[in-house]
């Protein structure tokens, strides 16, 4: 019986507290412990199957992160994406990715101004810089499993992403028309090679997009960047087009289409590298796509050019999930086409922002 | 120099004019349905656009940039709320750098502030039960009598961005709110008949239409919200059709047409697509001809059954 007693006071003493603090719920204005303004929060990961033939050295860009030669299977990688208004006056944005299973960086963290005069868009941080269509894309938002090549060969492995002001301005134009013109570090490392502060990127955009009718819309942009390169003892400069047709019809659940092209150049000194691509996609039923596309690039100083085509057909049953089958045919300066097959899983939980259009 | 000073002054005059809205307030609002609440409150002080379309699925509409340029524009953005635009409408306030329509700004309305909202989830939410809404369905504005409610909100909006035109859009909305309450009672005398009627509806749209029809949505054709419904899903919805004698499965114009046709042919039930919003359907151009066009579909659906 003693026994018994003592258990009851036990369970007693332990239980109290807990009922008397559920009754008296804890303040955050007393414990300074809230997740009421925590942001918004979701995970993109894409995990990969890649089988076929090819060496590694072959690839244009070496050790790329994206391009990655290893065979099997893998996580290629994975993105933290926190989002938050700071105050009246400031946005950030904060994506933080993880290729493969080691090593977390800051992919892009920007804060934008939201009392700007009207028209007038600033952000700062580190930034995907707007050139062209496919740069400011994240990983998980690629047509296909890797960038085209020119943007691996003259941007480098995790294309041109800079520590940069970016003034951005709608035109009073009848179409839809903005420009940006951004002041960057200058540190990336393909193209500016400086070690200098005073040496900036400088970049600049000037998008352009038309309603063709109230289901199709072509997008038209020209970008340019340019910054000194140290090592080569002059300013490097790229120039780039490029040219979206979008179709959407207004009620039927597929029939989605993009087509889209861009063309690239750069020169450090007087090395060029050039190149660019052309894919296709469309929405053949509610849930499945197929796409296609080549793409081409000469890189600095190389004798030949690379060539690649791509096939591809895509399962999305949600906007939160897409299982995407990939062949890629590569050739390397004219050497025999290598032949590879891409599996990727795309999965998003949490709170995504939508995509820009 | 005095053709310059010309010059000058030309630029000046065209470009104040182009500044110039060309009547009162310039509206955006996101759905056709607010656009036209809009247009019957502020008549001829507002100029109103509406983003989407009545035929398209409000959940996926596309950011177009043109939507940006007018967003850029307005004095006013209106929109559903209730996550309905979660996937373009930010894009659009973002892009638009209108500070007047920010979120928290005086032109940014959220039109379901006063709406006494259905569904709204309790306990714990993950997109395994599909596309929930977080704050409730979103698609209050298909029972006409959210629709006074909207309408008194949105007033209360345009009086307090346009003091001087008060008077206009007290009178716009008493007007609107008379010409409504008239016709819902008319309207629900006509649903009589379709009271209890049971039906399958292809997506959640349907349940404020259902609470003010006080007909009966039995099961859905999708197998969670957003998500298609498998074989086996169809299977069931059919049997339930046939245990509980369903009169029609109802969808709207953007909704995926092979599984209600399956269904259809299978139970012999009618295939009704029910107009969901201001510009659905040919002769919708109205909010009130919205409900008459509903009403309508659905007597006929009862009538049809019972000869």
């Amino acid at each position: 019986m003693r026994v018994y007693t003592c258990l009851v006071v036990a369970i007693g003493l332990i239980i109290g507290p807990v009922l008397r603090a559920r009754a008296h719920e804890a303040s955050s204005t007393a414990t300074g412990i809230a997740n009421r303004f925590n942001p918004a929060i979701s995970l993109n990961s894409l995990i990969l199957v890649r089988a076929g033939a090819g060496e590694a050295e072959d690839a244009p860009v070496e050790d790329s992160e994206h391009a990655s030669p290893t065979r099997g299977l893998m996580v290629q990688e994975s993105e933290l994406q926190l989002t938050a208004f700071a105050d009246p006056y400031l946005k950030a944005d904060f994506i933080y990715s993880q290729h493969g299973i080691e090593g977390i960086e800051l992919e892009e963290g920007t804060v934008s101004a939201q009392t700007m005069p009207a028209g007038f868009g600033l952000r700062l941080g580190r930034i995907k810089t707007e050139f062209g269509k496919h740069n400011p894309l994240h990983s998980h938002a690629f047509p296909f499993v890797e960038p085209p090549m020119i943007l691996d060969s003259v941007f480098g492995e995790e294309g041109l992403s800079e520590i940069a002001v970016e003034l951005s301005l709608l035109l009073p134009a009848p179409w839809y028309s903005e420009v940006l013109a951004g002041v960057a570090s200058g540190d990336n490392e393909v193209l500016f090679h400086s070690e200098r502060a005073r040496d900036l990127g400088y970049a600049g955009r000037w998008r352009n997009v038309f309603d063709l009718r109230p289901t199709t819309t072509l997008d038209i942009g020209l970008s340019g960047v340019a910054g000194r390169n140290e090592e080569a003892g002059a300013t490097s400069r790229v120039v780039g087009a490029d040219l979206t047709l979008k179709h959407k019809p207004l009620s039927a659940v597929h029939g989605k289409a993009v087509l889209q092209g861009e063309y690239v150049r750069a020169n450090v000194a007087d090395v060029v590298a050039t190149g660019g691509y052309g894919a296709a996609q469309y929405q053949i039923t509610r849930r499945w796509w197929v796409q296609g596309g080549f793409d081409w690039a000469t890189p600095f100083g190389a004798d030949g050019s690379s060539q690649r085509i791509r096939a591809a057909v895509a399962l999305v049953p949600t906007e939160f999930s897409v299982l995407k089958a990939q062949y890629s045919g590569n050739r390397h300066y004219g050497e025999d086409t290598e032949h590879e097959l891409l599996l990727q899983l795309n999965t998003t939980i949490g709170a995504h922002p939508a995509h820009a259009y | 120099m005095k053709r310059i000073h010309c010059l000058v002054l030309s630029v000046g005059m065209v470009a104040l004019a182009a500044a110039q809205p060309a009547f009162g307030l310039r509206v955006v609002t996101t759905t056709p349905d607010l656009a036209a609440i809009t247009r019957a409150v502020g008549g001829s002080q507002v100029t109103v656009s509406s983003i989407a379309l009545g035929v398209q699925d409000l959940h996926k509409i596309e950011a177009k940039p043109s939507f940006i340029r007018d967003v850029s524009k307005a004095d006013l953005v209106i929109f559903n709320g209730l996550e309905l635009e979660i996937g373009w409408l930010p894009l659009l306030i973002e892009g638009a750098r209108n500070p007047k329509v920010r979120p928290g700004s005086k032109g940014s309305l959220d039109a379901s502030t006063d709406v006494k909202v259905i569904e709204k989830p309790t306990g714990a939410l993950d997109r395994s039960q599909g596309d929930v809404h977080p704050d409730g369905n979103p698609h209050y504005l298909l029972d006409p009598r959210n629709g006074v409610i909207v309408a008194r909100t949105i007033a209360q909006k345009l009086s307090e961005l346009d003091g001087a035109n008060r008077a206009e859009y007290e009178r716009g909305l008493a007007e609107f709110t008379r010409d409504m309450n008239a016709r819902i009672a008319r309207w629900e005398t006509r649903l009589a008949v379709v009271q209890d009627m049971p039906v399958v509806a292809y997506h959640k749209t349907w349940e404020y239409l259902s609470a003010w029809a006080k007909f009966r949505i039995i099961d859905y054709v999708e197998e969670k919200p957003g998500i298609p419904g498998s074989p086996r899903h169809i299977a069931s919805v059919i049997k339930r059709i046939g245990d509980e004698d369903a009169l029609a499965v109802i969808g709207a114009i953007y909704d995926p047409r092979k599984e209600r046709e399956t269904i259809a042919r299978r139970t012999s039930i009618a295939d009704v697509t029910l107009p969901s919003s201001v510009g659905a359907e040919k002769g919708v151009d109205t909010y009130p001809a919205l409900f008459e066009a509903i009403v309508s579909r659905l007597t006929q659906v009862s009538e049809g059954a019972r000869r």
